[in-house]
Parts: C-alpha cells; structure tokens; sequence
C-alpha cells in the first residue's frame, strides 16, 4: 500500500497514464490473440464439415472402429506372429515394430560407424583420413531413396537364389531371400539365465560406480572396462553352465521352396538397415567431427602434459567436451532417420507405412490411415528426443 | 434464369431423344467408318508398330466390327486412348466402340450408362512361377515367396486364396510392375501375380521365356470386355452377334482359309444360314446378309483370333483356359444361329 503511494508520487501524473496505455496494450494483445484462436477454430471446423460432409456422400466410413475389422493381406517380415484375418491392429502393431526395429538399429549403427568415420577423417594418417572424407562427400550427396534401391537391387540380384544357397558354415545360408542363421530353441531354463543377465547389468554398474569412486577418492585408476565386461557376462554364463547348458539350436533348412526353421533376415530388412546405417553414418561423422573439433586444443595439450595416453584424451576430456556441442544437432539426425525409414514403402519393407498404404487401399480410410501414420511418427519422435533431451541434461550438467 | 434452365434441359432431352432415334450403326453406315479406341502400347492386346500398323486382340475386335458393318475390315479410325481417358472419349461420343480390355462389373454396366459386349476374353488374377520349380498347379505353391503389386486388390484376393485353400506364402510387396518382374526375374520370389496376358508380355521380354510357365489358376475373375454407350440397341446387337458368331464359327470348323470353300460346298444348313446363304438373318439385323464371312476373313474364328494374338500364334503364348467354346472344353457360349 505504501509502496504504492510511494510509487505514484514519484510519477508525474498520478492516476497512472502508463497503466492505462499498459492495460490498453494488453486488451490489445488479447484481443488479437482472441481473434488468431477463433480464426483457427472456424477453419478447423469448416475443414473438419466439408471432410465430414464429402466422405458421407462418397458413402466412406469414418472412425477408427475398422481397426478392429480382420485385415485380408499378409505382410512377410514381422516381429510378433499375423496372419492374413488377423485385425487391422494388429497389423499396424506389426508395421511399428518392424520401423522401431530398423530405426534403433541404425540409430546404433550410424552412430558408431559415425564416430570411426569422424576419427578417420581426423587421423594423421593421410590414406585413412582422405578414405573417410571421400566416404562423407559421397555418400551424403546422393539421395537416400537411390541408396536404397541400389541395396535392394544389389542384394536380391548378386547374391545366389535359394537353391544354389552359400552356406560358408553349417546352418547358415546366404541367399538373394535373406541371410539364414540358426537360432537357439526356447528353453524354459532361460528365463534364469535371463535373470542371470540382469543380476550381470546390475554388478557391471556397480563395478563402475565404484572404480569412478576410487578414481575420485584414492586417485586410483582400475582397469574400469574389462572389470566390467566381465561382471556383465560372468552371471550369465555361470547360470548356463550350471544348468548344463540348455542349448539346441533350430537349424534353417531348405524345405520346399524356401529355408524354415533358424532366424532369417530379409534383403528388405538388410538394405534398409545398410541404407539408413551408410547414409546417416556421413552426417553423423559431420557431427561428430565439428564436436571434436571445437574443443580447444588446450585441453588435450593439457591431458598429454599430465601424462593421460592419447585414447585417455579423448575418452575422457575430448568427447565428454564434445558431447555437449554433438547431442542436439545428433538428435536431429536421429529424428531424421527415424523419419526416414518411410522411404521402406519403396522396396516394400512391411513397416508402418507399408501397412498404412495397403490399409488404406482397402478400406478407402485415407483420413484415418493418414492420421495414424501422423500420431505414430509423432510419437517416435517426441520419444526420441525426450530421451536425447534427458542425455543433454545430463551431459550439461557438468559445466560449472 | 429457371426459364433458361428449362430451355436448356428440353434442349438436352431433345438432343438425347434425337441421337437415340439415330442408332450408332446408322451412323455408322452413313459415315462408312467405324471409329474404335483401343490401346497401342501392348503387344498381343494393342499395339501400333513403328510402320504404322495395328494389331492385338483389341485391335483385331474393331477390325471384325467393321468388317461386319460395313463389310471392310480396312474402314477404321484407330483412337489410342489411355486408361484415364477411355471412358470420357467414349461418353463424349469421339468413338463408337471402346475396345480395351475393359474389365466388365456390375456398376460399370448399371451405373456408368455404358453396354458390354461378350464378354470376349475371360482372365483373371493368375500366376507365373520359374519352370525349375515344377509347379503346374498354384495349390502346390504353399510356403512360396510370391512377388505382388503393393497397395491393388491382388494383395488381397492373393491372400484370401491362399486362406481359402489352407496354405501360406510370404509376400514381397513392389511399389510398380517393373519393380515387381525384376524381382522376380532375380529369383527374389518364386512366383508373381498378375492377369496372365501381362504376365506373358513381361515373360515374352526375358531374358528366357522358356524358364516360366504361367499357370491355368485364375484366383479372382477379371472378364474383360468391348463397351459402347447405351441406348444403340441395333449397334449392341450387331456387336454381340459378331462376337457370338466367331465363337461359333470355331464350334462349326470354319477358318478364315476355309470360309470360301464352305460358303460354295456345305451342304450343312446351319452353316449355310451362317454364312448368309441361306435366309436372311444379317439383313434383318440391319448388316449385309453375309457379314460373318467379312468377319471370318479378316479375323478368323475366335480360335484363330485368340491364338494369332494372345496364344501359340503370338509371342505371348498364353493357354486358351476358359477361352475357348464350352463344347470344347473352356467357358466361352454363343446362342443359336437361327
């Protein structure tokens, strides 16, 4: 209250001139605000009436119940069992994990080959840096839907058909239908190796815990990886040897027209993944590159002067610097390549908007199948970037 | 503006009453010309040669309706239309006939103001595999790798047969056709599905036509099929008896290289109404009294007809199947000839 008064005593004109012009202003603001917001809603609404109005005199369904409807194609490559008959649903649930499949996969993949690629380019050694380079400008200057046809064709055409099948081992076949392996048969034992594994994680992240505290405390270096690569693996493997080793293998076999039995990988699946995997991998090494370069050269001149071995320098001053430049344009070039493993629709990968196409031709549900290939690649993305967000925090967090 | 829309209308109904006074084969006949849009990109169905001739089934059918109307197979304006534009040039009146392998369904018959002739070749969805595999009948196609259109009803009749029939396969979907030969031709599928005229035509390019065997299976009916506008009954009538009456030229024995002999020789009185020589069954429909015989002489019988085009005669070499007189053992019927 006396602040007030104070306030205005200072002011020329004590009724508030400024108020007034400030609370103008703000009706202002809101008022255009108000009418940006009923603009939108009256197109929202008249598009939303004039579909609504021609998909009922096109005597096209509307809704989502024909999900539910038995979907009359068969898809190939899936993760979880379907069959033609099978619902829509289910269908579509077999086209999101086969892009969830193929988008972890070469979100790994790149990242790696990325990462060699970027220390390639930045090695002493002339060939190795000029081979790296050569691989960037190529591979990112031609279109990725090229590349994949170029896999795909080069895949099903050079490789052998099913009959004259190259088999460099016993029970694996490589043909121009996919890459044949033997697969372990499901044992009820597993599920304790399984637990057996996860007992490994919990040990390996325990083993690094400590050795970072000794690192901080005693000033102690341990050897940290191979300490804990072996928490890691040893629980496993003590639990299948203790069991008696509860392995058969299902071996793929030619029967009939093609091999059964084993794990196979599709020429679909593979040039996806090699596609998405090489092209990705160009940008990827780019960023990687700017990163590792813009941390000044003081630092490591600083790691060598204490006696850190080159790999130290950059495993532990250079890339955790780095990092913090690398994470945001590297969640953008996951997005992206989540976005497109779309392009699969091309060499006729059943992913999710293979299945969308055909649904569609189907059911002439194009609003719905469009807003499902929408919400699906919305929510992949918003899922991605929530975790890259959450290692961003983590990697800023150190600065001081 | 209601009396100009009025106007209008009456003017519409008069034109519309006055063209269906005029049947197309008057016409016809007054223009001494038969208009026919056909397709001139597919060898065996229609094509047009770098000479400029033309030539196919479809073709082939125009050129036996003129013969029959106007007693020239050579007194025809070829109109090349594309799958978009076939029915617009029809309705607008462009062409008299639209012979393009039409597939013949209940709404394009009931709705589309449209009249079917034949239907004049019975396909379907069929099957070409590698000869290696010795598969003859799609049944022992179970557990196959089959290459397939993506996103076109053979998806699904191709997954509903193999449903029906209690066997799998695992598809590998294209985006186009040259995608989907390509694979298969690189052995990436063991089968691929299609109509078997376009399975022939792409087996007739390979590198070894010899190495596919296209199967008798047809899994769904596509019945294909001359269309004309409605409301030209002596024009329908005409085309239907020409079609009818190569079928049962083929019933009766007659070819193109033995049609003279019979017209003098037989003795046979349905052949000698057939031909015209006896009766007057071509005048009463308004055709010279002998048109069969213009028709058999310049296309043949309906064996003839077929087999220069689609089957043994042509590069496409596909089996007759259903496309041969029921008597002889496949689907195709014609009427009486009396």
């Amino acid at each position: 209250m006396e602040a007030r008064v104070e306030n205005g005593a200072r002011r020329p004109s004590p009724g508030g001139v400024t108020t007034r012009i400030r609370n103008i202003v703000k009706a202002r603001g809101f008022l255009s605000q108000a009418i940006f917001l009923i603009v939108v809603a009256v197109v929202a609404v008249v598009v939303w009436r004039t579909a609504e109005e021609n998909l009922s005199r096109l005597a096209v369904k509307s809704g989502f119940s024909f999900l539910l409807n038995s979907a009359p194609f068969e898809l190939g490559d899936t993760i979880i069992p379907y069959r033609a008959g099978d619902s829509y649903l289910r269908a579509f649930a077999v086209g999101v994990l086969n892009t969830v499949k193929v988008a972890v996969l070469g979100i790994v993949l790149s990242t790696f080959l990325g990462l060699f690629l970027a220390l390639g380019q930045l090695s002493k050694s002339p060939a190795l840096s000029r081979l790296c380079r050569g691989y960037v400008e190529i591979v990112r200057n031609v279109p990725l839907l090229l590349q994949l046809i170029f896999w795909h064709t080069f895949l099903t055409r050079s490789l052998p058909g099913v009959r004259q099948a190259f088999s460099p081992f016993d029970g694996v076949f490589l043909t121009n239908r996919g890459l044949y392996l033997p697969f372990p048969e499901s044992d009820p034992a597993h599920v304790w190796i399984g637990l057996a594994a996860l007992v490994g994680i919990v040990l390996a992240i325990l083993v690094v815990k400590l050795d970072r505290r000794a690192l901080f405390r005693e000033g102690r270096t341990r050897p940290t990886f191979r300490r804990a690569a072996a928490a890691l693996a040893a629980p496993p493997i003590l639990m299948f040897l203790a069991l008696g080793a509860p392995l058969t293998w299902d071996m793929p076999a030619l029967k009939g027209f093609n091999f059964r039995g084993g794990m196979d990988i599709s020429p679909e699946f593979a040039a996806m993944l090699l596609g998405l995997t090489v092209y990705t991998a160009a940008f990827n090494a780019e960023i990687f590159r700017a990163g590792i370069q813009s941390v000044p050269k003081g630092q490591s001149e600083a790691g060598l002067a204490l006696g850190l071995s080159k790999g130290q320098v950059m495993r532990m001053i250079v890339l955790p610097l780095a990092l913090r430049i690398i994470i945001p344009p590297m969640a953008n070039s996951y997005l992206n390549l989540t976005k497109e493993s779309s392009l699969a629709v091309a060499i006729g990968y059943p992913e999710v908007v293979r299945v969308a196409n055909i649904t569609l031709a189907e059911t002439s549900q194009a609003i719905e199948c469009i807003t499902i290939i929408m919400a699906i690649y919305l929510t992949l993305s918003l899922l991605t970037a929530a975790f890259l967000n959450w290692v961003n925090v983590r990697a800023a967090l150190v600065e001081r | 503006m209601i009396k100009k829309l009025v106007i209008a209308s009456a003017a519409l109904l008069a034109a519309s009453t006055a063209s269906a006074q005029a049947d197309l084969l008057d016409t016809i006949k007054e223009r001494g010309e038969l208009i026919c849009g056909t397709l001139d990109y597919l060898p065996g169905v229609g094509f047009l040669n770098d000479k400029g001739e033309w030539s196919g089934f479809d073709v082939d059918f125009c050129k036996a309706a003129a013969a029959g109307i106007l007693g020239d197979a050579k007194k025809i304006k070829f109109v090349s239309t594309t799958g978009a534009n076939k029915f617009p040039v029809l309705e607008s009146g462009e062409i008299d006939l639209l012979s393009r392998s039409v597939t013949m369904t209940t709404s394009r018959e009931t709705t589309l103001g449209f009249d079917f002739i034949g239907p004049n070749h019975l396909t379907g969805q069929g099957f070409m595999v590698h000869a290696e595999t010795g598969v003859k009948d799609a049944k022992a196609l179970d557990g196959a790798t089959i290459c397939v259109l993506s996103g076109t009803v053979t998806e699904r009749y191709l997954a509903e047969w193999f449903r029906a029939n209690g066997i799998s396969f695992s598809p590998v979907a294209a985006e186009n056709s040259d995608q989907m030969f390509s694979m298969y031709f690189d052995n990436r599928c063991d089968a691929v599905t299609m109509e078997p005229p376009y399975l022939a035509i792409r087996r007739s390019r390979s590198e070894n036509p010899g190495g596919h065997v296209i199967l008798d299976n047809i899994i769904a009916k596509s019945f294909e099929a001359p269309v004309i506008l409605e409301g030209n009954p002596k024009f329908r009538e005409a085309l239907q008896w020409i079609h009818w009456g190569m079928v049962t030229a083929e019933e009766l024995g007659i070819t193109s290289a033995n049609v003279d002999d019979m017209v003098k020789t037989s003795q046979d009185p349905v052949v000698r109404r057939f031909l015209g020589v006896d009766e007057t069954i071509g005048k009463d429909m308004g055709l010279p009294n002998d048109f069969m015989v213009s028709v058999i002489k310049a296309v043949g019988n309906y064996g003839e007809f077929y087999e220069r085009n689609l089957g043994q005669g042509s590069i496409l070499k596909v089996s007759r199947g259903m496309n041969a007189p029921f008597s002889m053992g496949g689907a195709l019927t014609a009427p009486g000839w009396q």
